[in-house]
């Protein structure tokens, strides 16, 4: 059983989304905008003139818009638009859609991170949607960068351990080779026995000294899965 | 070269050994303390101008073994030994007075020729 839409006035409708902090507008079945609240102007970077009875991809300044003559819904994108699939939706079948998120490009704005929701309502007799929006962009940056710090504290952590432990075997088989290499009477063998010896141990010191100068989070595959790829992690450093 | 007595301090008695070994053989006097208050005990018992200080020891640490060290006697020289250092830590390596720092693992000839040069430096001073 469908329930039967709830229907307002654009006065009592506008008055009510004005006061909300999200980017909220009112859409007919051609996908246009009807009423838009403050949030919104912010949002699409127009005034309220301007974007009354635009498309609602031309309201956005969504890159698709431009890319065919038909404009918005008309592209090959298009057809993966979450906003025009969710929005057909609520205005064809009245199914409200909840927290849905998605990555538009806009031209004013760039690749933005996107969550919105729609509710079909009445507006002065018509049957609409109510298309909220919110933009993660700026949240989820923040996000991304204090994950990027925090791995790169335990790798920084984790790598101080390493040295810390690797450090005091090395200085005592760097410190014996050079005393046994330092002998008069070695035989050849034995020679480059420790030669060889003294020469991995360097490689793992500067392994060690690399360790050292991690200054941000790069990984490489491994097999199925990444590493620390140290060499990128070190890179830029003195 | 007897009178060249350096003063080792670090908590694994196996790099002692070895420190011992390397700058005995090079003709210097070693003294080895596993902590920093048994570096304190040698030094209250004899006058040791030169120092190779591990900055992870147990209790008081290196850096404030050096502070502790450089109040008493100036003029001494001492070298940070470390595995890991932070550029913070290095600072405050620097704040608390040491002369240089060497990563471990560093190699022997270039501790012999800080010891080298730490007892050239001493002697200068000494003579004037």
């Amino acid at each position: 059983m469908v329930r039967p839409l709830r229907e307002y006035t654009r006065e009592g409708l506008l008055e009510i989304i004005n006061a909300l902090p999200l980017a909220i507008l009112v859409i007919d079945r051609n996908r246009n905008i009807l009423l838009a609240n403050k949030v919104s102007l912010e949002f699409t970077n127009k005034d309220k003139e301007q974007l009354i009875g635009l498309i609602a991809g031309e309201a956005f300044s969504c890159i698709n818009h431009e890319r065919t003559p038909k404009g918005c819904g008309f592209s090959e994108d298009c057809s993966r638009c979450r906003f025009k699939e969710a929005l057909e939706d609520t205005l064809s079948n009245r199914q409200p859609r909840f927290m849905i998120e998605t990555t538009k490009v806009l031209k004013h704005k760039g690749t933005r991170i996107l969550r919105f929701s729609t509710k079909p309502l009445k507006l002065a007799g018509r049957q609409v949607a109510l298309l909220s929006i919110q933009d993660l962009t700026q949240e989820r940056t923040h996000e991304r960068v204090r994950l990027e710090k925090e791995k790169l504290a335990t790798v920084l952590e984790t790598t101080g351990g390493v040295c810390h432990e690797l450090s005091q075997p090395l200085q005592v088989i760097m410190g014996y080779c050079e005393i046994l290499s330092s002998k008069d009477n070695l035989d050849p063998e034995t020679n480059n026995a420790v030669a060889a010896i003294y020469g991995e141990i360097n490689k793992l010191a500067r392994l060690a000294h690399d360790l050292t100068r991690i200054t941000r989070y790069e990984t490489k595959p491994y097999l199925r899965s990444k590493i620390i790829d140290i060499k990128k992690s070190t890179a830029g450093q003195t | 070269m007897s009178e060249k007595t350096i003063l080792v301090v670090d908590d694994e008695t196996t790099i002692l050994n070895m420190f011992e070994l390397a700058f005995t053989k090079k003709g210097y006097r070693i003294k080895t303390a596993a902590s920093a208050e048994d570096a304190l005990d040698i030094l209250k018992k004899e006058e040791i101008h030169v120092m190779f200080l591990d900055l992870n020891l147990p209790e008081m640490n290196g850096i404030d073994l050096c502070r502790t060290i450089k109040k008493r006697m100036p003029m001494a020289i001492l070298y940070a030994l470390t595995g890991y250092a932070s550029l913070f830590e290095l600072s405050d390596c620097r704040d608390a007075g040491f002369d240089d720092y060497f990563k471990k693992p560093v190699s022997m000839a270039d501790l012999m020729d800080a010891a080298t040069t730490a007892f050239e430096k001493i002697a200068r001073w000494k003579n004037g």
